[in-house]
Order: structure tokens, then C-alpha cells, then sequence
């Protein structure tokens, strides 16, 4: 008998276990929120601007929620916040995931990674720590963050989980405040070999608060943002033509959420994902399976005759999907024109789309589809 | 003398839907997680307690209906394995033959 097969190269076991999990709707994948506060207070947050002190997670709730993650067949774990390393806890915690099995991911801002943390990390390693970059000066991360001097931190922590061999990521919300540094971002991540994106969508705060879309760029400005991010033609084209739906579809999500992934806030309630904070249940209350089953409800529903998404062949690479524009309308069926426009825009330039305008410019939403309110469109950039 | 076999708790066995996974918790000299077949999970499991290779030998004979010589040298091989990825404890036992 062949009893052990080394892996050298997940991505064959992976692919299998995707496969399984997408079939047999295993969770394979889930995100926790371990706190909801944040000692940054960045512009666009939508989530600890209204968190409360005690939205924190304990160690023995994280414990039970990891059990019943663990028995479904969650295999990769992310812990989120807010930030993950203000929670006192956080050893206890990332331990408990680790000794459970799980493939542990965390995102961070790195602010409180010094030497003691990195080196707890390079003994328990993780996949990898995901940070939020928020520019590349102490001036700019004040502006961003509200946070003095934190750029130097930032890089330190990074310098610091590298020099022990953990995989780092990161990331950018490009938006009014980022959008000048992001290609220098990406030349700061490229000289260290770390992989650098960036996500287009500002959604507003939980609970409603609007002041986040004062950071949205407009359509036109993401064009231009592509093209300074060295999309070149050629990449775009062929990642459009590569996920361009030959056929429309009108399932509502086409993510793995609810089919092999779900979130868990800090209060235990599940949603399809960290960009969405609609609850379908929770699993402090609740058996996994109902909820589970109250989410893959929720993903399996379809968009309504007329929408206008459901025969668009660019749903597959738009920029709103059912979280964000839930976010933007209450309604994961919504319709977010600004999202519309910025992925018709990306189309015509792959060649893909005439004009770059949705049909819905002239022929207008109908009335059946929810659209963001008065309030946050006036909030929004203008549809360019 | 005789040498005891105990799995180490540096490593955890995952079972998610058919696939049985052995995810290492620390920085191995091979991958972070390893594919095992369903005998050698059961092998791992048997593992919690302290074993001698006689005694796997003799589960795995009588659990699957296989040779005993078979499922002596497999379980050499699996040991061996378990060993190189640093995730077996081993201790000599005095008076067990």
C-alpha cells in the first residue's frame, strides 16, 4: 500500500478538494471576525467605525465556532476584524485554529507586528498574513488611517515576517486618498517578490453610514487607474475573453459563497462573506447545519426576469458582486449603476463592449430592481 | 528492549469529505500537508497511544484481512515516513517482547 503521498505542490489536492466541496457543498473555506474594533480609523472602513467595545470574541466562543467549522469541513480559516492583533487573546486563538488543522490566514494592518509576534509566527506559521497597505509615507497613512507615524511600523512588520519565511500579501482599497500611490505600492511590493492587489468597490459602513463612498473613484478614473497599473491590453483581453460568460446567467451569486465558504462575524452571525454584512443566522444560537442551509437558501436564488444583470455576459469580471451591492442597496439583487459603468468601461477597452455604456443608460432600471438611495448616489461619484 | 511508536502533536489528521489530510503545525521539511490513504489514517489514528510495530502490524492484519508480513513491512514503510517529517515520538521500552 501506498500510505503517504508528500504533497509538494497543493494545487493538485486543492483543485480536488474544491471540486468536492463545490459538489457536495462543503464549506472548504470560511472567515472568522475575531473582533470588530480597530486601532486605525481609516476613511472607508465599514466596519469598525460603528463596532462596539465588546465586539470582541472570546477565546472559548472562538473554540466552539472552530469545532463546528472543523466537523463541517472548513479547511482554510481566515481570521479578520477590525485588527486581528488588538484582540488580547489573539495567541490563544490563532493556537486553537492552528491545533484544529485548519490552514490559518489572517489579515492584518501589521501596526502591531514587532519582533515577539513575527518570531510566534515563524513558530506557528501561517499560509499567509494579508495587509492592508495604505501608501508610502507616514503623511499619507495619517491621512488614510488616522494614525501617526505608522507607515515605518507597517514596513518593519513586513521586513519582519519576511525575514522568517512568512508568506505576506498586500493590498489596497483604491480610492480617492490611494489612488496616486497605488502603482508605486505595487513597485514597493514587487522589489520585496510580494503579490500586490487592489479592490475598486467602497461600500458603505454597516448600519448604513455613507461617509465611506466619499473615496469612490469614479468609472473613468478606474479606466485610467488599469492602464497605470500596467493592465496592458493584452492581459485585460485576454482575462475578460478567459471569464466573459458565453451565456448569461441569471443565478444571483456565482462565487463559492454559501456553496463552499461563508463568514462568521464577531457576534457568531453568518453571511456569505467579510463584504457582507447581512445575516442569514448564527452559529452561537443555532446548529451549523440550519445555517448552513439558511445560507445555501440565500445563494441559490436567482435574479428576477428584467434584471438587468441577468443577461449581461459580464458578470463574471464586474465589479459589484451580490455583497457589494447588497451593501450599496440592502439587496444582494440590486443594481449599482457605478459598478455597471466601471466593468462596461474595462469591456470596451478589452475590445469586448462598443461604447463602454450599459444598455441601462438609456433604457433605464426597471422599476422592480433596487438602486442605492438618493443619499448614496448624491455620495457617489458622478457616472462617467 | 522494545521501541514504542506515538504520534507527534505537531501534526493533526483532517478528514474533509473523502480526502484524509495530515496538516503539519509547525515549518516541515516537506509540504504543510500531506495526502494519507484511508489505511494509513487509521494507522495515524491507532497513533494517539504509545505502539509497537508488532501491534499496528496486527490491527492492520486483522482490520483489513491482509497478510501479516504484508502489514509488518507496510507499516515499516509508513513509520519510516512518519519519521523523515519529524511527525513520530519514539521511546524504548524495557521488559516487552
Amino acid at each position: 500500500m501506498n500510505d503517504m503521498v508528500p504533497l509538494l505542490d497543493r494545487r493538485d489536492i486543492g483543485d480536488r478538494l474544491s471540486m468536492m466541496a463545490m459538489a457536495k457543498r462543503i464549506p472548504l473555506s470560511a472567515s472568522v471576525e475575531i473582533i470588530a474594533t480597530c486601532n486605525f480609523k481609516c476613511t472607508h472602513c465599514y466596519i469598525a467605525p460603528t463596532a462596539q467595545r465588546g465586539d470582541v470574541m472570546s477565546v472559548a466562543d472562538a473554540e466552539i465556532l472552530f469545532d463546528q467549522l472543523a466537523s463541517a469541513g472548513v479547511m482554510t480559516l481566515l481570521l479578520t476584524g477590525g485588527e486581528v492583533f488588538t484582540h488580547k487573546q489573539f495567541k490563544e486563538i490563532y493556537l486553537a485554529a492552528k491545533r484544529r488543522g485548519f490552514m490559518v490566514q489572517m489579515n492584518s494592518n501589521a501596526y502591531m507586528i514587532g519582533e515577539r509576534l513575527a518570531d510566534f509566527l515563524a513558530e506557528w506559521p501561517p499560509e499567509i498574513v494579508s495587509i492592508s497597505l495604505y501608501g508610502l509615507s507616514d503623511a499619507r497613512y495619517e491621512e488614510v488611517t488616522g494614525i501617526p507615524h505608522a507607515f515605518g511600523r507597517v514596513v518593519r512588520a513586513i521586513d519582519l515576517l519576511q525575514a522568517r519565511g512568512i508568506r505576506v500579501g498586500l493590498k489596497c482599497p483604491a480610492m480617492t486618498n490611494t489612488v496616486d500611490e497605488l502603482a508605486a505600492m505595487k513597485a514597493f511590493a514587487a522589489d520585496r517578490g510580494i503579490r500586490f492587489t487592489y479592490d475598486v468597490a467602497i461600500t458603505p459602513q454597516e448600519f448604513g453610514g455613507l461617509q465611506p463612498l466619499a473615496q469612490q473613484l469614479s468609472p473613468s478614473r478606474v479606466l485610467e487607474l488599469d492602464i497605470e497599473m500596467n493592465q496592458d491590453d493584452q492581459h485585460l483581453s485576454r482575462f475578460f475573453t478567459n471569464v466573459t460568460d458565453k451565456s448569461a446567467s441569471d443565478n444571483l451569486y456565482r462565487c463559492g459563497a454559501g456553496k463552499m465558504s461563508l463568514a462568521v462575524n464577531v457576534r457568531g452571525g453568518v453571511s456569505t462573506c467579510v463584504a457582507s454584512r447581512q445575516t442569514v443566522g448564527n452559529l452561537f444560537d443555532q446548529p451549523f447545519e440550519e445555517v448552513w442551509g439558511a445560507l445555501g437558501g440565500k445563494t441559490s436564488k436567482r435574479l428576477a426576469e428584467g434584471h438587468p444583470c441577468a443577461t449581461c455576459k459580464f458578470r463574471g469580471v464586474c465589479v459589484g458582486c451580490p455583497a457589494t451591492v447588497e451593501q450599496m442597496t440592502g439587496l444582494p439583487d440590486g443594481y449599482v449603476q457605478n459598478f455597471c459603468r466601471m466593468t462596461h468601461l474595462r469591456a470596451h477597452r478589452a475590445g469586448l463592449h462598443e461604447t463602454g455604456v450599459p444598455r441601462t443608460i438609456a433604457e433605464g432600471i426597471p422599476a422592480h430592481v433596487r438602486v442605492p438611495s438618493a443619499a448614496a448616489r448624491r455620495a457617489l461619484p458622478v457616472v462617467m | 528492549m522494545t521501541i514504542e511508536y506515538k504520534r507527534s502533536d505537531l501534526y493533526v489528521h483532517r478528514r474533509i469529505g473523502d480526502e484524509n489530510l495530515l496538516i503539519s503545525l509547525q515549518r516541515t521539511n516537506v509540504s504543510p500537508m500531506c495526502e494519507l490513504t484511508p489505511t494509513a489514517a487509521d494507522v495515524w489514528a491507532s497513533l494517539s497511544t504509545w505502539m509497537t510495530k508488532d501491534a499496528l502490524a496486527a490491527m492492520l492484519s486483522a482490520k483489513f484481512d491482509v497478510d501479516r508480513s504484508q502489514a509488518a513491512a507496510d507499516v515499516e514503510i509508513f513509520l519510516h515516513q512518519l519519521e523523515s517529517m519529524t511527525a513520530l515520538t519514539t521511546r524504548e521500552v524495557v521488559g516487552h517482547e
